[in-house]
């Protein structure tokens, strides 16, 4: 083999971009999405030289190229991989798509935690700001603490040292607001690059060197000898790229060492308003005590930021409401989980888009981003379950379906269908597939002509792809004879197959 | 086959349910989320705990507790719109509209507060069995609890508030109660997809109101004492606009705001648009408001009202023109007509001035004022003739250039149906023009220019003949030299078909003078060789000459008709001649002869012949000679033909009977070409619809009923069509 990695910088063989090219071969617009979440570049390319783009828009999956433009992906018709992108479509609305698509236009596309922390610029929902800065003639920046911490060390030192006990900071008389505005644009990761104007520059430079922002700085240095408004695109589109990234590194360092080390664990009684308050100006500079309560009766308590939470629709009701917790200043919201790994999976996923869920507690995050009303979660989740490959050596089939069932996923109630059509001879004499399907018969919403038990049709419908067939070739069942062709074709393991499902059937009392 | 493990021996953990640790049971369970919902109908919200209401929410759909979840909700809000409504009691007019708002306003927080803590009900439980969601549960139960109960109110209150804002208008200040409580109504339904209570309930009640108080406004108006207010526009537009600033002021809906408009101007306006129309039309067309056909328009927004003002306008214009008089006193027919022409313009202008403020949408009132005209140009029978003589009148006057009149007239000539009526009278003036040279050619061609631009140049091919011989008669004449030394000659040859000449025998019985007949001959021989196959024939009953005599006292040049010439000169050889005598040698017939000789002996301007006895009629005995004793002011003396008294007008009449018979002649055969080439081409067609057409093909004259069937009489006896044997009135090409 001749080693490609020396041709092209973009090759990517990492496992997690490789499954990311097969999803987007496959259509599998939920997956795609967990894979990207768990920073792959999409920009990247396999050792044939093709991109997730490309191949989703080869494949015709126009929800997957929706998907990739989002997430970032670049589509410059005047590149190869661009073009290569448009020729390849497979049908007109996708080269639509990709035609319509402008990468100067597409500063923006980024993941959903940069979407959600550029927002809170101007939060809205909890207005949350915990410090501001102030400039002549008082005109002042709201910001949040935990978030300039998090993105610059300078902050961090900051507001541990010198600034620890103020909410409000006066800035140097004659600094640039302008400058300092986009600074903090920078940090809360709203696409900033191309706004920046040319006299703001020297106040940006001098700022990011102090605030510690050495991408940036490359950045200005690097766009100062760029005239061509195409290439000055795709850089500001690879830095913004690079920003996010490392933002999300950042923020997963200071989840990891402020929030989670800073837990406390308290096995009996109540938290001191007294105790949260100091906890307060502390870091993580929360203003909201997680409780979590594990299924063994351990509480664990998380000081957490109102204005990440509220990415789940749950806490976002509750904080938008007029409720108790939203008029407390520190309130405290439980959470049962089984263990703390799961509420740790949570809160990387509502800070930094962590879609890297453990397959041993995916059931479990399933439940919890239900309760919690974090649908995206959810369906990672459940790509995991679907995904993993060890997941029935410690759960049972039947346990996926009864949390489908109870949360609403329907990839899991397919995905246990398949798994049971594929090892229906094993499956056919365990009781709870009985009772698996007179629940199922009994979820009939409302009735029809020709009542069916859904997960029975799931089933059906799967044996028929275990085996390859098309429905209209069962009818060869009736009039061919030719043994050899029905062994041969499959038919005769798929009408044994079925057979033992409809024996199963008439045991318990259906009409087929 | 299969890539899963399969690991059936992993014992599911179904039954460790982790999340419903709280074992109470429902009633337990409820009673912690009434209390939350009676506190936050108290206003207490915020002594409640999100988390605690949500979690228990949760925990029952999950132990699929939904249906008996949603049950109670439904009954404990019922319970509280059911205290609601008392606060309702004793309250009317524009205090229970506000209240509905304040109260609903007030319900609506409680219920999203409500919905937020149900919000897992909602998406879960009611989004798979299909039931509403807390925000529609709940209006759907104030509307069931609260607005039905109270709705006579409400109906009656809306209904008193909207008639008191109609009667004080613009002093009306509750509005926006009015329009709150609409919104109000409008946001509540009973149903998923069911129009809200506004439209299924309240709109229908509105417009049966407003019907009743626009009826009684009808009568109170009539019972006035001024008896035609209620029929004036001024009013009934004020009225009407009124409605619709008060809609406008109170609903949003654009289909209600014109269900009303509609009411209140079909009880007013449609329900008596005859009178409306007589009393109004007969108002505005004197009025000196340049608007005032626009706005007598703007009253109604249906097309049949509007019909009614047009015909009713169409009516009057019709009369004021057949009722412009005509001066029968005038000595000469074409003063009476120019007279008459200048009234008629003056009408026009009117009107003109009336029809140009209207609006693009009203476009179709200038298009009535114009076939009004046309309608009444054609029940004016002396109209085409009337036309003409105002347009010889005008080429006779010799003027620079055309004047607006006349362009006017251009205008009455397109707007009148029957236009080969026009061009028969036009022709013969115009011949009568041409040949006394009595115009400017110029102007001859500039006048039928324009009236060619709307009927087409296959109308006026005829007149432009008439203008192309004279021409080339005078091509020719310049062309071959002068005839004869002594003598100047001038010939126009005219083309039989486009000129209205009656041949006479008296042209080919006439003995002419030898030297007239020898430059006779000699045109007619230069003419053939030029010419050939042409049959010449002269007219001298059109032709003057002109001679020149040495009276006894003077000189003159005497110009006169050829047959008056033709007898002067036999007194080139005879001293006297009795009337038999000039009757003999000139073989002409008596009456012609006599015509001629009272205006050469009789007329007293032109005296030339000495008659004896003398006296003013002539007998065949009298004797003539010249008159050497004459004698006339100016050199060149035109002697005229004196019009013969006895019996004018029967000329007159013969002569108009002849022209409608010729022109019912030529109308008969441009209908049956018609005919032929419309059948020929759809093979068969039924009665009415063969008379449309054809009426469409016709764009000279309007086509009566009478005169289409005398022509399919004749194309049926002449096999050109055939009738159906089954069906009458359908009709068959015969090839």
């Amino acid at each position: 083999m001749v080693d490609t990695s020396a041709k092209n910088p973009l090759l990517n063989q990492n496992k997690n971009f490789l499954e990311l090219c097969f999803a987007c071969r496959i259509g599998d617009v939920e997956n795609a999405d967990r894979l990207i979440s768990t920073g792959v570049n999409v920009n990247g390319v396999d050792e044939f030289d093709n991109s997730p783009l490309f191949l989703a828009s080869l494949c015709g999956h126009e929800d997957v190229v929706n998907l990739l433009l989002r997430r970032g992906s670049v589509c410059d018709r005047d590149r190869y991989e661009g073009a290569r992108c448009i020729y390849g479509a497979l049908t007109d609305s996708i080269r639509n798509i990709l035609l319509k698509y402008d990468i100067s236009k597409a500063v923006d596309v980024k993941q959903p935690f940069a979407s959600h922390l550029s927002s809170l610029m101007n939060d809205d929902i909890v207005n949350n700001f915990d410090f501001q800065f102030t400039f002549d003639d008082d005109l002042q920046i709201p910001a949040h603490k935990f978030i300039l911490a998090a993105r610059s060390s300078y902050f961090r030192q900051k507001f541990s040292g010198p600034w620890a006990t103020l909410k409000s900071k006066r800035m140097p008389t004659g600094s640039d607001i302008e400058a300092f505005r986009s600074i903090l644009k920078f940090i809360y990761l709203v696409p900033v690059l191309h706004e920046l104007k040319q006299d703001q520059l020297k106040h940006i430079h001098l700022l990011s060197m102090k605030s510690g922002f050495p991408d940036l700085l490359s950045y200005l240095d690097k766009t100062m000898h760029v005239s061509d408004p195409s290439e000055r695109a795709s850089l500001m589109n690879e830095y913004q790229y690079k920003f996010n990234t490392d933002a999300r590194d950042q923020l997963e360092a200071y989840v990891n060492e402020n929030i989670f080390n800073n837990g406390i664990l308290l096995t009996s009684g109540e938290v001191k308003d007294r105790h949260l308050k100091t906890l307060r100006d502390l870091p993580p500079f929360g203003d909201l005590v997680l409780k979590v309560t594990t299924s063994e009766g351990q509480d664990y308590f998380y000081m957490c930021h109102k204005s990440i939470l509220v990415r789940s629709n749950f806490f976002k009701l509750m904080f938008s409401s007029s409720f108790q917790e939203a008029t407390s200043e520190v309130p405290i919201v439980s959470l049962s989980v089984v263990n703390l790994s799961v509420a740790e999976v949570v809160l990387s996923y509502l800070y930094y888009d962590s879609t890297d869920i453990p397959w041993e507690i995916a059931i479990d995050v399933l439940r919890t981003s239900d309760f919690i009303l974090t649908d995206r979660l959810k369906t990672m989740a459940a790509v995991t379950i679907t995904q993993s490959k060890e997941f029935l050596t410690k759960y049972s089939i039947f346990d996926v379906l009864d949390v489908a069932w109870s949360c609403s996923v329907e990839r899991l109630e397919h995905h246990a269908a398949k798994v049971i059509a594929y090892d229906i001879e094993n499956y056919i004499n365990d009781s709870l597939l009985s009772d698996a399907i007179i629940q199922s018969s009994k979820r009939i919403k409302s009735r029809q002509d020709t009542d069916t038990v859904e997960l029975v049709d799931d089933i059906r419908f799967y044996l028929l792809e275990k085996y390859d067939l098309q429905a209209d070739i069962l009818e060869l069942l009736d009039t061919e004879d030719d043994i050899d062709f029905l062994k041969k074709s499959g038919l005769l393991e798929y009408k044994k197959d079925i057979d033992l499902l409809e024996s199963l059937l008439i045991e318990l009392g259906f009409d087929i | 086959m299969s890539h899963f493990l399969t690991m059936p021996s992993v014992k599911p953990i179904i039954s460790n349910r982790r999340y419903s640790r709280k074992t109470e049971g429902l009633d337990e369970q409820w009673a912690i989320l009434q209390n939350g919902i009676d506190k936050i109908f108290d206003g207490k919200v915020t002594e409640l705990s999100f988390e605690k209401l949500y979690t228990t929410v949760y925990g029952l759909v999950l132990t699929k507790n939904g249906p008996q979840l949603h049950e109670r909700l439904s009954r404990q809000l019922s319970d509280h719109f059911g205290k609601v409504r008392t606060s309702f009691d004793g309250i009317t007019r524009a205090e229970a509209l506000n209240l509905l708002n304040q109260v609903w306003e007030k319900q609506k927080v409680y219920l999203s507060q409500i919905s937020d803590v149900f919000i897992y009900m909602d998406s879960v439980y009611s989004k798979r069995e299909n039931k509403p969601d807390v925000m529609s549960l709940g209006s759907r139960l104030f509307l069931k609890e609260v607005v039905e109960h109270v709705s006579g109110t409400l109906k009656s209150s809306l209904v008193d508030e909207i008639n008191q804002a109609r009667e004080s208008a613009a002093q009306y200040s509750g509005f926006d109660i009015l329009k709150n409580a609409i919104a109000v109504l409008n946001s509540l339904e009973l149903k998923e997809g069911m129009s809200s209570v506004f439209l299924m309930e309240f709109e229908p009640f509105l417009l049966d109101s407003t019907e009743a108080y626009y009826k009684n406004l009808h009568s109170q108006l009539i019972a006035e004492q001024d008896e035609t207010r209620w029929k004036d526009f001024n009013t009934l537009l004020e009225l009407l606009n009124t409605e619709n600033k008060i809609c406008c002021n109170i609903f949003e809906d654009q289909d209600t705001i014109l269900k009303l408009h509609n009411i209140a101007e079909r009880v007013l306006v449609t329900d008596n648009i005859q009178e409306i129309a007589i009393y109004n039309v007969a108002k505005i067309v004197n009025s000196d408001k340049n608007d005032v056909l626009s706005r007598l328009l703007a009253i109604s927004s249906s097309q049949k009202d509007k019909n009614v003002i047009f015909d009713q306008l169409s009516q009057f214009i019709v009369k004021e023109i057949t009722s412009i008089e005509i001066d029968t006193s005038a000595k000469k027919k074409s003063v009476a007509a120019v007279a008459w022409i200048q009234e008629l313009i003056k009408l026009k202008d009117k009107y003109q001035e009336l029809g140009s403020h209207l609006n693009s949408a009203q476009a179709a009132g200038f298009k009535c004022i114009n076939e009004a005209f046309g309608k009444a140009f054609s029940q004016i029978k002396i109209f085409p003739e009337f036309l003409s003589l105002y347009f010889d009148n005008y080429l006779k006057s010799e003027p620079s250039a055309m004047d607006s009149n006349i362009r006017k007239c251009v205008q009455f000539f397109k707007l009148f149906k029957d236009k080969d009526a026009f061009e028969i009278i036009y022709r013969q003036q115009l011949s009568r023009r041409l040949l006394q040279q009595r115009s400017n050619v110029l102007r001859e061609q500039e006048l039928i220019f324009l009236l060619q631009e709307d009927v087409g140049t296959s109308y006026t091919s005829k007149l432009r003949g008439m203008l192309r011989d004279l021409h080339s008669s005078n091509t020719f004449m310049q062309k071959n030299g002068k005839l004869s030394k002594t003598r100047d000659i001038s010939v126009n040859v005219l083309t039989n078909m486009f000129w209205p000449l009656q041949g006479s025998d008296m042209n080919r019985d006439v003995i002419v003078p030898d030297s007239f007949a020898a430059i006779r001959n000699e045109y007619e021989n230069r003419y053939a060789k030029t010419h050939s196959g042409r049959l010449l024939e002269w007219n001298y009953h059109l032709s003057t000459v002109e001679i020149a005599y040495q009276f006894r006292n003077s000189y003159h040049e005497l110009s006169m008709p050829m047959f008056s010439g033709i007898i002067f000169m036999l007194f080139k050889e005879h001293e006297s001649l009795t009337f038999d005598e000039i009757v003999e040698l000139t073989n002409l017939p008596q009456q012609e002869v006599r015509k001629n000789l009272i205006s050469m002996s009789v007329a007293p301007k032109t005296k030339i012949l000495q008659k004896s006895p003398p006296g003013k009629s002539i007998s065949n005995t009298d004797m003539f000679s010249i008159n050497q004793g004459f004698t006339a002011p100016q050199r060149k003396v035109k002697v005229l033909m004196v019009l013969m008294n006895t019996r004018p007008n029967a000329t007159n009449d013969s002569t108009r009977s002849s022209v409608e018979k010729k022109l019912l002649d030529s109308r008969l055969s441009v209908i049956n070409a018609a005919v032929t080439r419309i059948m020929k081409q759809d093979r068969k067609l039924y009665h009415s619809e063969l008379q449309d057409k054809v009426a469409l093909s016709i764009p000279l004259f309007e086509m009566s009923p009478s005169l289409f069937k005398m022509s399919l009489e004749y194309l049926l006896n002449n096999e050109y069509i055939q009738r159906d044997f089954d069906n009458t009135t359908m009709y068959h090409y015969l090839p």
